[in-house]
This record gives structure tokens, sequence and C-alpha cells, in this order.
């Protein structure tokens, strides 16, 4: 798509304009808050139907209705209407837009099969590159410059699928989750009926088959519910209404002691005790410390109620103002950290205690229940009770009587587990036992086995659940791993194509100083990095080494690279919005040549504040003439005004046919300084330094002249010194040429004879003056190349002068001696 | 009319989704069925995050017990 025609009628600073660049590129040039930016905003507005400039981060309250037409006009009289080429169809094709409904764009519904798919392209809005998109690129973090790019190729969709499939994954690992938890579970019922400590199905397996031997069963070799009471028949087993409570009483609580007296928890209460020592050693061996704690309550009351002039609330002794209070609080503070280690001691007396506690109990169960204890054995359980009962009371005093002198580590561990106490008991078990009946245990594993049925249920239930959910989760994992796995493979394809194009386009560029450059973009995690060479020097992110105009360059030429896979061939324009500030004008004549010869089928529309710039882009010839427009002197009410540059020699021609001389004199006089400046700045001619750099004509051409012969007579000499006679003898012609031309400027003239000096120009008469403008027609020409149009420019090779050229190489006078 | 070949590649999108549904034919929790219909939701132009869930949430262990054995 190339623009051909474009009219903006009442948008932002713009009241009326109508621009016609046929398809080629145009420059509009002109200072800040001209109007230019609003040209942008207009194509904008045409084919996305917003103004990007008005959206966004800092843009809450501007609207487009409120905010996009020229400041005295209402939404229905702000429109822009242009008419494109589009490829593939010959036709011109008319679109229009009004900022009173933004989101119709008017157009022949014939050729919707033509325009959508470059419009679906145009409407992401990329076809304009700022200098805040290129820090953008550049120097932003990897996640913000990945999210910059993938917005820039339209990539985003990609992102957002695969977010939505991390969140299906997440939710079915959720669930996968919940049912492993539920399975672990059912596990711990089945331990728990099975009064085992882990899920061993061997284990597990081993005790089933001896409950089901218990009710005269077989031994089976798989757990499941439907397996467990296989071929038992609940009729087996009778029940006696026998009285074995106590029995069973006595049994659980002689369990219990024996589990304390294992060597496991006296191990761990001797560990318990020592500590618990240790700290109310540390307490006890300051005694002022305990006196703190004790009084930390009535402290901590007594500094809420200081009396207003800071005397004690309790004695009423006077104290200076806020002494108390600081006393006071030293007090807590101290008691602050003594309060820890006292929770210390209660919690590990407390701890030995519960010990001590569960055993005091169930060896009164014991005595109180058991009905045939032998009087000795009762004697010394009784005494081993009262034992018990006197170190629970000690422990329970916060180590106010603990330890006991009395009872040292050993003690208190006799104490605990008396000799021979395990004798006893295991005597007692023996008898007991004798009073079950068989037949309850049968009972017994019968309840056993029915209650593991149940719990097997459960279990399979969850394991059939987490065996689908495992199944959904893997699903969903995989569908992200392997789109994930595609995603880098194809993007890491894109970047590698866009990372050679960006170091090609790049190299052009800056090829004579950094001729081995080398660049790495590479998706790493959420972002995108990108490192480049540094003069061989490694690679380094682009701002950490490369100057502000490098980096600018770097965002030009990625936003190029990136271009081709953005535009399809289907939008070849791009708007470059203001984008040159940072290179100088060597790099910015390579930047003319990479726009003129590497995207010659594309349209560019460059905007400016920068009058050398813009010359140079008209001198490499970027655009002609014909394709340049200043902007200035904007005013609120009619915009911009507009000069069209361009047209110099026809404007010209038309003031000579009004015979209006001085007009023309005045076109001629400013369009040669602007010519010859930058021819000046081409050829490297010698000028004097100005700190304004406002050259007038006289001093401008001369100096152009003088640099053009010089160099024509060195190309003439190193033309000679290779033997070239052939190029000598077009030299010499050319030379020839130039003499008569620079005679008939009358410049020559100028510094003898006022009459002639172009100062004078306005008072010459239409006949005298035509002769001049044609001469200066012709001394133009001089310094363009015949076959490009581009300006005529000095190359160098280091300090040494290599040639005169012009961009397509027709001119090229060598000046580099034999 | 422009083509779809006109530009240029299939959409990176498009080439994502080709890959990994070819890699999935191989996965032994996919089958055809899945695959299409999987397909079918990403062509959408919002994908669902609820109709992914359903459809997955729809296979049972079953259906590939005999991928499986």
């Amino acid at each position: 798509m190339r623009i051909l025609e474009l009219e903006i009628s009442n948008i932002r600073g713009i009241h009326n304009l109508l621009l016609k660049p046929n398809g080629n590129n145009l420059l509009i040039w002109g200072p800040n808050g001209s109007g230019k930016s609003a040209v942008v905003d207009a194509v904008d507005f045409l084919l996305t139907g917003k103004i990007s400039r008005l959206t966004g981060e800092g843009t809450g309250n501007i609207t487009l209705k409120k905010h996009g037409p020229h400041i005295d006009h209402k939404p229905n009289e702000a429109t822009v209407r242009a008419i494109i080429q589009l490829p593939n169809y010959n036709k011109p094709i008319e679109l229009k837009r009004c900022i009173a409904q933004p989101h119709i764009l008017i157009y022949n519904k014939n050729i919707e099969g033509y325009l959508n798919p470059i419009l679906n392209i145009a409407s992401q809005g990329q076809y304009v590159l700022t200098r805040r998109d290129i820090l953008r690129y550049i120097t932003s973090d990897p996640s913000t410059r990945a999210e910059e790019i993938q917005e820039l190729l339209n990539i985003t969709n990609i992102e957002r699928i695969r977010k939505t499939f991390v969140k299906v994954k997440s939710e079915l690992k959720n669930i996968f989750q919940a049912d492993k938890n539920s399975v672990e579970k059912s596990q711990g019922s089945i331990l728990s009926t099975l009064q085992i400590e882990t899920y061993d199905e061997k284990e597990i397996l081993h005790k089933i088959n001896t409950l089901r031997l218990d009710v005269g069963g077989k031994s089976i070799s798989t757990i499941r519910s439907s397996e467990i009471k296989r071929d038992l028949k609940h009729s087996n087993i009778s029940y006696k209404n026998i009285d074995y409570d106590s029995t069973q009483f006595i049994l659980k609580d002689i369990q219990n002691i024996n589990e304390i007296l294992n060597k496991k928890n006296q191990t761990k209460i001797e560990i318990l005790d020592k500590k618990l020592r240790s700290f109310i050693n540390t307490i006890k061996s300051d005694p002022k410390s305990l006196q703190v704690l004790s009084h930390l309550k009535l402290v901590e009351l007594g500094i809420t109620n200081i009396s207003k002039n800071g005397s004690c609330p309790l004695c009423d002794t006077s104290w200076p103002r806020g002494k108390l209070h600081k006393y006071l609080k030293e007090k807590i503070s101290l008691a602050e950290s003594i309060k820890k280690d006292a929770e210390q001691i209660d919690d590990l007396s407390s701890q030995i205690a519960n010990y001590v506690n569960k055993t005091i109990t169930s060896l009164q169960n014991i005595i109180n229940i058991k009905r045939d204890l032998q009087i000795k054995d009762k004697k010394i359980l009784q005494y081993w009770l009262k034992k018990l009962q006197i170190l629970s009371e000690k422990l329970s005093t916060s180590g106010e009587k603990y330890p006991d002198p009395k009872y040292g580590v050993k003690q208190v561990k006799k104490m605990l587990a008396p000799k021979n106490i395990n004798v006893i008991l295991n005597d007692i078990l023996i008898k007991e036992k004798k009073f079950i009946p068989e037949i309850e245990y049968k009972r017994v594993s019968w309840d056993i086995l029915t209650q593991l049925e149940e719990n097997l249920k459960a279990l399979e239930r969850d394991q059939n659940e987490l065996q689908l959910a495992k199944l959904h989760y893997t699903i969903a994992e995989k569908m992200l791993n392997n789109f994930q796995t595609a995603r880098d493979t194809i993007l890491e394809n894109l970047y590698d194509s866009i990372k050679e194009n960006f170091v090609k386009i790049y190299k052009q560029l800056h090829g004579k100083d950094e001729k081995n450059f080398t660049a790495k973009i590479k998706s790493e995690g959420a972002g995108l990095n990108v490192e480049v060479d540094f003069y061989e020097r490694g690679t380094f992110p682009p701002n950490a080494m490369h100057s502000e105009g490098h980096q600018d360059s770097m965002g030009l030429c990625l936003y190029l690279a990136l271009s081709e896979r953005l535009n399809k061939d289907l939008v070849n324009f791009t708007i470059l919005d203001d984008v040159m500030m940072s290179i100088d004008s060597t790099h910015r004549r390579e930047v003319c040549r990479l726009l003129k010869t590497n995207f010659s089928n594309h349209q560019f529309i460059i905007t400016t504040h920068d009058k050398n710039w813009a010359y140079q882009l008209k001198s490499e010839g970027v655009v002609n003439s014909k394709e340049i427009i200043e902007f200035y002197n904007w005013q609120i009410d009619t915009g911009p005004q507009i000069n069209y540059t361009s047209e110099m020699w026809e404007k010209i021609e038309e003031d000579l046919s009004k015979n209006d001389v001085p007009s023309a004199a005045a076109k001629l006089r400013r369009g040669s300084e602007e010519f010859f400046s930058t021819v000046c700045e081409n050829l490297k001619a010698k000028t004097i330094h100005k700190l304004n750099a406002q050259w007038e004509l006289g001093e401008l051409l001369p100096a152009a002249i003088h640099q053009y012969n010089e160099l024509l007579n060195k190309a003439k000499s190193t033309a000679s010194s290779w033997g070239n006679k052939e190029t000598v003898d077009m030299l010499n012609e050319v030379q020839s040429i130039a003499k008569t031309i620079f005679a008939r400027t009358n410049s020559e003239q100028w510094p003898i004879n006022i009459n002639v000096h172009y100062n004078n120009w306005g008072s010459f008469t239409k006949e005298d003056f035509r002769p001049v403008v044609e001469a200066f027609n012709d001394l133009f020409h001089l310094f363009i190349c015949n076959k490009c149009n581009s300006l005529l420019h000095l190359s160098m090779r280091g300090q040494k002068e290599e040639n005169i050229r012009c961009n397509c190489g027709y001119v090229n006078w060598n000046l580099m001696k034999k | 009319m422009i083509n779809k070949n006109t530009l240029n590649k299939k959409p990176l999108l498009e080439q994502i989704l080709d890959e990994m549904f070819n890699n999935l034919k191989n996965e032994k929790e996919f089958d055809n069925e899945l695959i299409e219909q999987l397909k079918k939701l990403t062509n959408e132009e919002e994908l669902s995050e609820v109709k992914i869930l359903d459809k997955i949430k729809s296979k049972m262990v079953k259906d590939f017990e005999d991928t499986r054995a």
C-alpha cells in the first residue's frame, strides 16, 4: 500500500492540508510545534481509528473525540481522507474516516477482499517509528522489549494462548494435587486401622492375612476391598456376652506405659530434662532476673499509670519527668528476654510432665482395676505412683521447685522407669490376656477387616480419581510443553532471521568503523535479550557501550529488519517520525543510501525538525524536490503555513511570468543558500567558522566552487598517475563545462562588481534575471548526478581523500594517486 | 483477490499450533479425537480456558488403555 494523496481536515494542529506524495517518499520538516506530528496522527487515525499518542500510559483523561479534532472544531468536522494504491489492484482507492465515527472506515465495499488483509496489518499501527519506539526496542529491559517487539510482530496472541494453557495446566494440577492428598489420607486411614506406621504393601498384606487367619480365612495376594473378606463368612464368628472391658483397659494402659518406657521415649525425656535444667540454671544464677520476671506484670501496669508529673503511681515518689518511664521500660526490656527463657522452661516442663502424667493415669487405672494384683507388686506400683506424683508436682512450678537437689538427671530417669517395672507389667499382661476369650480375637479381627474393607473402598475410589486427574494433568502439561517448545523453535528461527537482517543493515550504516559487528537476539524466559558486539571486545546490551547516536541507528536498523516481517509487502510504507536526532551527518548519509537502495520499493514519510537532515535527504535523493514540504509559523486558527521548497524553480518561473523579480530573486537566494550549504558539507569545503552556522550565499558559493575545482584537479592528476587518459579527457570536459557555468553565474564578479552581486538581484529586470536563474539551474546540476539525482560527496579513507562520488556510483572520481 | 499465500508465510501462531499438534500425535495421552477438538478450540477467535478444560476432562482413562497395552 502506498499513499498517493492525503487530505487532513481539522485534526489536531492542522486546519486544512492536502498532500500529494503520489506514492513517493515525502519529507515534512519544520520546527517543533509546527504541526508535523499531526500528519502522523492523521495517518494513524485513518488506518486504525485511533490516535496512538492519545492512548496508553499517562493519557487517562484524554479522549479521541475531545482531543482528536482541531481545538475549534467538532468531531464531525474532523476527517482524514486518503487515496491509496494497493498492490495487485490497479486502481487507486479512496479511504475516509471521521472522528465522530472513528470505528467506521468509508471505502468502496467492492474492494474489501483486497483491502482487508492490508488493513489488518495496517491497523496494528506498526508503520510508524518514533524515537520513543527506538528507545523501547533498544534501552528497555528484556521483558518490556519482548512485549514491544512481540506486539510489533503481532505475536502477542502467542503469549495469550500460552497463558491460557498455563491456566489450564494449573487448574488440572490443583485437582491432581487434591486427589493425591485424598489418596494419602485414605492410606493414612488404613495405617490407623492396622496400627502401622508406614504404607508398606508387603506389611499391610501380611497384617491382612494374619487377620484373615484369625477368622478362619486363607491368605490373599492383593490388597483390594473386594478381596479383603473373600470366602469369609460373618456367621462363623459368634459373640459371647462377657465382660472383658476391664481387661481391655488394663491391656491398653500397659501398652501406654510400655510405650513411654521404651528406649526412644526415655532418651527423648532425658534430652528434654537436660535442656530444662540448663534454662533453669541460667535464670537461677541471676537472682535479679527472677525478681524482674515476678514483677513484670506490676511494672507493665505501672508504666501505664505514671502520673502526669512523672511520679510513681504506687508510692507517689516524685521522679524527674520521663525518668520513671525510662527506668520501667528498661526493666520490661530485661524482663522480656528473661520471659523467653521462662517460656522455654514452661514448654520443656510441660513436655516432660505430659509423659509423667500419662504414666500416672495408666498406673492408677492398673492399680484400681486389676483384680488379682499381688500385694508386693501393688506396693511397688504404688510407690512408683507416689514418686511420679511428686515429680509431676515439681514440674508444674515453672522451675521454682525443679530440679530438686535430691533428684539429678539419673534419679529422674529412675523415677520415670524404675528397674524391674517391666517384669511386673509383663506378668500382669500375660495374666490379663488369659481373660480374653479366643472368640474375641476373631471379633476384633473381623471388625478390623470390616473397617479395612471400607478404608480400601475409599482408597480405590480416590486412586481412580487420581489416575484420571493425572491423565488430565499430563495432557495439559504436554500440551503446554509442546506449545512452548514449538514456540521457542519457531520464534528462535524468526529472531535469527531478524538478527541477520539487523546486522546486515547496521553494517551498511556503520560497517566502516564496525566491520565485524555481530549481534545476539535470543528469547530468554519471558524476555527478549538483545546484545551487540562492541568493536570485537564482546557483546553487550545495546545501551551499555554504544553512543546514543549508535543506539538510534540500532533502533532504526532493528525496526527496518523487523519491517519485512511486519509489512509482508502489503503495507510498504513507513512513517519515520523525527527519529534521527542523535545520528551524525556521515551516518545519516549512509541511512539515506540504505533507504534509497534497500528500500527502493518502500514509501517513507519522514518528519524532522532538523533542517540539515532535511537537506541531506534531498541531496542524497531519498526525496526529490517536489516531495519536500516545510511547515512553519503554526497558528492556532490556520495551522502550519506550508512552503513547498520543492517547487523552487517552478515558483521562480511563476514569479517571473508575473514580472515579480524581487520574489523570484528571494527564492533563488534562499534555495541556493540551502543547496550550497549541503554542497559545502558534502565536499568538505572550507567556510569561515560561524557559531550560529548561518552562512550567506556569498560565503557558501565561492567555497563550494573553490573546493569543486580543487577536487577536480586532484582527480585529473590521479587519473594521470594511473595513466587513465580516458578519465583525464572526461574530467577536462567537465572542467570546461564547469568553468563556463561558473562564469555565467557571475559569482566570481560579486566581490568586484556591485551591480551583479546577488544582493542586487531584486532590482534586476526580468530579462537580466532570467539568465542568472538558468545559470544557477545549470550550476546546481554540476553538483548532482544525472543518473541517480543524488548530490556528489567526498569520501574519505581515514584522513585521506578517497573519491568524489554519487550514490549510484555513476560519478566516481578517484583521488588516490598511484 | 489477495491469496493467503501472498502473506509470505502462515501466521506464526498457526505455525506454532501446527507444530504442537503434530508433536502431540506421538503422545500416548492424545488420541485423534482430542487433537481435533483442541484444534477447533484453538482456531476460535477467543481461546476459552473453560472449553479446553471441559474437553480434557471429558477424556477417560479407558480411552487410552488400549494404546497403553
